[in-house]
């Protein structure tokens, strides 16, 4: 399926864009500091807590973290230190930014990528079982699931399981990351892990599952009625066979860019979601420095958040370049 | 590039016949799709409930009372009241308003821009088309929700706004598909026609094409209300709602604090939303199968 | 059991709860881990430079001070064993006790005139106010500091805790900047707990200090668990996740539930007294007429912000100073007496004042879910007498700026006591230059008040303070700058085997004291 001898042309066209990729980036940083910079309200207040502060402290505070000089000044400083890595200091957490970014990163991905491969597994299967019995039961049962699970918001949906499964039912925690009381190790503690992440995971793969189920059925019966599947039939492979040997690899390509292309969503679904459920990820992290007015966090954020999409939209422009015979580049 | 989830309004190859959608014959497919239809229905109850919501709700939404955390389907207060006492049923009525004014508003806002923008990358082509292309990608890739809040959070919550700021981010689908559909189009005779009877392009690109490219952009637009109604419905969520207004998403961010003592008020504007979403949804499924019966998901 | 009556609607009796525990029969057991919920992670461990609650709560546990607040409210000797008052009141002349920093490091008087010079008197808000009214601090010896005021000030005491002048480590701080001082994240104090980890955003570990100068604490470890979202911190606890839930962090509306668990101990009364109120901006037009300030707040019911907004934690407004300290409270300005819940006198004052379509912009906090309810409901009440109100919330900073920089109409507010009207609460009615934050900013400036409010301050004597206090009470209550809606109730939820709760005035203080009864 895959184009052969044209390796030098996917080099070129990967070349293509992540050259096209660097002014988007630049564009991302400079205008996240711009709007930020002229944003209203001083952060300094939020430092200095609920009692006046001798002005000289507020002063030195000021000081300290840079806020005293020009905004022009302040950008290109800012653009140089993204350069080499450093995303600034945050003011409320007194750690530098990208220190903080990647202690959080870590719970953030985690809770991400599961979701991912928990929504995609499910979405697949609704969708093969529904794409063979068009009109069926077991269709009707996944396109309406597939319906009002995309339109269900999810922090909505966060809040009723834990109505359900850790007020009422009392099965599961209702929030944070591991048990603080017991320290689990080994294998208990990625039990623990896991009964913490089983229903924020849940809360945000709704909507993926609902989305993958819905492509899949489409794309799948775009392809069952193609004409190579109709040969494959008459040659006499059994049903099964032709679902899961052709026509699942051709509508896996649909599939893999709406996750991909989706991703910057999965971003926000998780802000959401680590807040009803206190996950102390990314999204949280984003959620805090709000009320905080901590601007090198938001800024760093919102920076990260931009390239990971960026990169996440070259490696699918290149997957769809790879599995799409038909896109030429 | 594929649409986020929903119809897919990928373009046909280029040199592939377009029937000129013929308005009685998309609504006569339209009429048979039954997503489309049930859409449609819910997303008309909406609206009348929205319009007649003062004669609706049997209470002001904003008036508090003593009668904190009555019950549903107790005494006067159908679906119970909130904690300052306020009646939910009545503050879900108007809730309905601000959902609908910011969805509707937003999706026209970015449908304009990106129908502006799409038909000047398409038509026009050259230096201009990738230079709107790549401010295009550059509104793509920013994390629309965590900009919205930052700005929601930064510059005011007013209606006024959301309506701005969710709009100004939703545009670049609504562009790369006028975009292509221009790109398709201009080739094609009747527009050759146009041009040489002497019109000119201002009056070819909007008054020729952009009649023939509406059905597919209404889709979008369609699917953008959607869109739009969940992004209002998050930032109020956050407490970034206008607080002198009763919102959904307003309501579900007192209900976080209540969640255990009165589940009332968690879900029924939950429920709100989901309904206007998936109305809005559904009627844009129906959309698709109308104006475009080849790409529609069934 | 400690247990508990809410008292919703009678006035609450001021409840100062001594460390007895009510069943003298269970002897304290050491050992154990308590779990106390932070409803943020702090900024940085370090008292010393600044205010903010989170901070206050871990680091009051790993510094000293000098002394510390019993639950009656007096000072008691901390690091201090004693001290000696001369009899001007100028002069306090302090004892300190043998006592190490957690490294082993004596800690000596000049760690204490290094703390308070260099790292509190320029850094730390509440300090400063009796820093300006300190003449000197010097060290005799090692084992001697001697404090000698300007003019007699009563509450000094009072800041000289460790929420207000900790004791810091000389060694470590001395020629750095305290601000950024890699020991403000890994604190070594000569308190009961030892710092021990701090995973941001998650938790803070201390541990128990074997070699406390008084009795080392009961408890191995207290984990200081950090649960942002306020619904998650009552649900920590009603699963067993968490030990101890302050007022501070608890939404009122968990209250009652929390007091219905049979695991889980509840109790309600006052600390340190705080205040919530509004200022009116007496700059706005017609705001500036007395009868349209005394029209608001007839057409106001407090009684249904305490119990809607607050959960029924508070005292509806007794007063201009509340009902906190009782030498600040006159009964013949009682507000519920004074301006009771009457929309038709609200009407008849503005038509009286000639106001029609007075439209108001309502300010505040919006991080506050308080506020935010009052101001629904003041929204509605405001409306019934003709007066539009549009709330407008703004992030803390924002707000700061809008209120002290006179951009508002009214605007909620809520100041803490600090123990003492003179710390927390004059600042609300003495006259104020435009711009300070967390002082009077309705634009009101009487002289006559100034004075008063400045004479009690100076005084020891409760008596001679209430005759100035009944004062400035007559004046303000029909002045009405500010709007007192509530004095704050404290609360505290607990898990049902922990004891030793509250052995001191503030709830973060003292948690040496704690222990798990067996079950």
């Amino acid at each position: 399926m895959a184009s052969e001898g044209n390796g030098g042309g996917l080099a070129i066209y990967a070349l293509r864009r992540v050259i096209n990729a660097v002014p988007l980036v630049l564009g991302v940083v400079v205008v996240n500091f711009v709007l930020i910079a002229l944003a209203p309200g001083d952060p300094v207040t939020s430092l200095i807590g609920e009692y006046p502060a001798p002005p000289e402290y507020v002063e030195r505070v000021r000081h300290d973290f840079g806020l005293d000089r020009s905004i022009p000044e302040r950008l290109i400083l800012y653009v140089a230190n993204v350069a080499r890595g450093d995303l600034g200091f945050s003011f409320a957490n007194r750690q530098s930014v990208t220190t903080l970014l990647l202690q959080r990163l870590g719970r953030t991905l985690v809770l991400m990528l599961s979701t991912v491969v928990v929504a995609t597994a499910v979405g697949l299967l609704l969708g093969v079982l529904s794409a063979r019995r068009p009109g069926s039961l077991t269709d009707r049962g996944a396109t309406g699931f597939a319906l009002v699970g995309y339109a269900v918001p999810e922090f909505w949906l966060g809040q009723l399981l834990i109505l359900v499964f850790a007020v009422w039912l009392g099965w599961l925690p209702a929030g944070g990351f591991r048990s603080v009381r017991v320290e689990y190790v080994g294998f208990a503690a990625a039990l623990d892990s896991f009964r913490h992440m089983l229903l924020p995971m849940a809360a945000l793969s709704f909507r993926y599952m609902a989305i993958t189920t819905r492509l899949t059925r489409a794309s799948l019966l775009e392809v069952m009625s193609a004409q190579y599947i109709t040969a494959a039939r008459g040659r006499g492979l059994s049903e099964n066979a032709v679902l899961w040997r052709h026509a699942l690899r051709a509508a896996a390509l649909p599939v893999v860019t709406v996750i991909g292309y989706n991703f910057a969503f999965i971003v926000a679904g998780s802000a959401l979601v680590e807040t009803v459920f206190g996950w102390p990820g990314i999204g949280r992290l984003m959620y805090d420095s709000i009320y905080t007015r901590d601007y090198p966090v938001l800024l760093g954020i919102l920076l990260f958040v931009s390239v990971t999409v960026i990169l996440v939209n070259l490696i699918t422009d290149a997957l769809y370049a790879v599995l799409d015979p038909r896109v030429r580049y | 590039m594929a649409a986020e989830g929903g119809a897919d309004v990928a373009v046909a190859a280029p040199g592939a016949r377009r029937e000129r959608s013929n308005a009685s014959a998309a609504w006569r497919r339209f009429r048979r799709s039954s997503s489309g239809v049930f859409g449609l229905t819910v997303v008309a109850l909406l609206a009348v409930v929205a319009m007649l919501a003062p004669a609706l709700a049997p209470f002001d939404p904003h008036a508090t009372s003593r009668a904190a955390f009555a019950t549903p389907f107790g005494g006067p207060h159908i679906l119970g009241t909130d904690n300052l006492g306020r009646d939910v049923l009545s503050q879900v009525i108007w809730g309905s308003r601000v959902s609908l004014i910011v969805g509707l508003a937003a999706a026209a806002t970015a449908t304009l821009i990106g129908v502006v923008v799409g038909a000047l990358a398409g038509y026009f082509g050259g230096w201009f088309d990738e230079l709107l292309m790549r401010v295009t990608e550059f509104f793509q890739v920013i994390p629309r929700f965590v900009l919205a809040l930052i700005v929601v959070a930064f510059f005011g919550s007013g209606l006024v706004n959301l309506i701005l700021v969710i709009g100004l981010l939703s545009w670049p689908q609504t562009a790369r598909l006028v975009r292509s559909q221009y790109l398709s189009h201009k080739t094609l005779p009747y527009v050759d026609a146009g041009r040489a009877l002497g019109m000119r392009n201002a009056r070819l690109m909007f008054l020729q094409i952009l009649p023939n490219v509406m059905g597919p952009v209404l889709v979008v637009a369609s699917l953008d209300v959607a869109q739009a109604i969940l992004l209002e419905a998050s930032l109020g969520f956050f407490g970034l709602g206008d607080p002198n207004l009763t919102s959904w998403g307003g309501m579900l961010n007192s209900a976080q604090t209540f969640i255990r003592r009165a589940w009332w008020m968690s879900v029924f504007p939950g429920v709100g939303i989901t309904l206007a979403v998936l109305g809005f949804n559904l009627f844009g499924d129906g959309l698709t199968e109308a104006y475009d019966p080849r790409m529609a998901p069934r | 059991m400690f247990w508990t009556r809410l008292k919703r609607s009678a006035p609450v009796a001021v409840a100062l709860l001594l460390a007895v525990p009510a069943f003298a029969q269970e002897t304290p057991v050491p050992g154990g881990t308590a779990i106390v919920v932070l409803g943020s992670d702090p900024e940085h461990l370090n008292p010393g430079i600044s205010t903010s609650y989170p901070v206050g709560a871990v680091g009051v546990n790993v510094y000293s001070g000098l002394v510390r607040l019993a639950a009656d409210g007096r000072p008691e000797g901390d690091l201090a064993s004693g001290w000696t008052v001369s009899d001007d009141n100028l002069t306090y002349t302090f004892t300190l006790r043998a006592a190490n920093f957690h490294d082993g490091t004596p800690v000596t008087s000049a760690d204490v005139v290094y703390s308070m010079l260099e790292v509190e008197a320029p850094n730390h808000g509440r300090f400063k106010t009796a820093f300006d009214r300190i003449a000197s601090i010097t060290a005799p010896d090692a084992g001697t500091v001697v404090i000698t005021l300007k003019e007699p000030y009563a509450p000094l005491l009072s800041l000289l805790t460790a929420f207000d002048a900790a004791v810091l480590p000389k060694h470590l701080f001395e020629g750095t900047d305290p601000l950024t001082n890699p020991a403000n994240d890994a604190p070594i104090g000569s308190g009961p707990f030892k710092f021990g980890t701090w995973v941001r955003g998650e938790r803070i570990e201390v541990v128990r200090n074997d070699d406390y100068y008084l009795e080392p604490a009961l408890l191995d470890r207290v984990i200081f668990r950090v649960v942002p979202q306020d619904v998650g911190r009552s649900t920590a606890l009603e699963v067993g996740e968490a030990d101890l839930l302050w007022g501070f962090y608890m939404p009122p509306v968990d209250l009652p539930r929390l007091a219905a668990d049979p695991n889980l101990q509840t109790w309600t009364g006052i600390t340190i007294p705080a205040l919530y109120f509004m200022f009116i901006n007496t700059n706005t037009p017609r705001l500036d007429d007395v009868r349209v300030r005394q029209a608001l707040m007839y057409a106001i019911d407090r009684e249904q912000i305490v119990e809607q907004a607050q959960g029924g934690l508070g005292q509806a407004g007794s007063g201009p100073f509340g009902a906190g300290f009782a030498y600040a409270y006159s009964a013949a300005t009682d507000y519920r007496t004074l301006y009771p819940y009457d929309p038709d006198k609200a009407k008849a004052l503005l038509a009286e004042a000639g106001v029609t379509g007075l439209k108001l912009r309502f300010v505040y906090d919006s991080a506050r879910g308080a506020f935010a309810a009052a101001g629904n409901i003041i929204r509605d009440q405001l409306r019934r007498v003709g007066i539009e109100v549009e709330l407008q919330p703004a992030e803390r900073a924002v707000m700061v700026e809008r209120v002290y920089g006179g951009d508002y109409d009214i605007t909620m507010q809520s100041f803490t006591s600090g123990g003492d009207p003179a710390i927390g609460y004059h600042r609300i009615y003495r006259s104020a230059a435009p711009g300070t934050p967390f002082v009077n900013a309705s634009g009101y400036s009487n002289a006559q008040v100034d004075e008063w409010l400045e004479e009690a301050g100076g005084l020891a004597d409760q008596d001679a303070r209430k005759a100035y206090y009944d004062r400035a009470d007559e004046v303000l209550a029909h002045d009405v700058p500010v709007m007192v809606l509530f004095d704050e109730l404290a609360s505290e939820a607990a898990a049902g085997n922990l004891r030793g709760m509250r052995t001191l005035l503030d709830q973060r203080d003292g948690l040496e004291y704690l222990w798990f009864a067996k079950p």
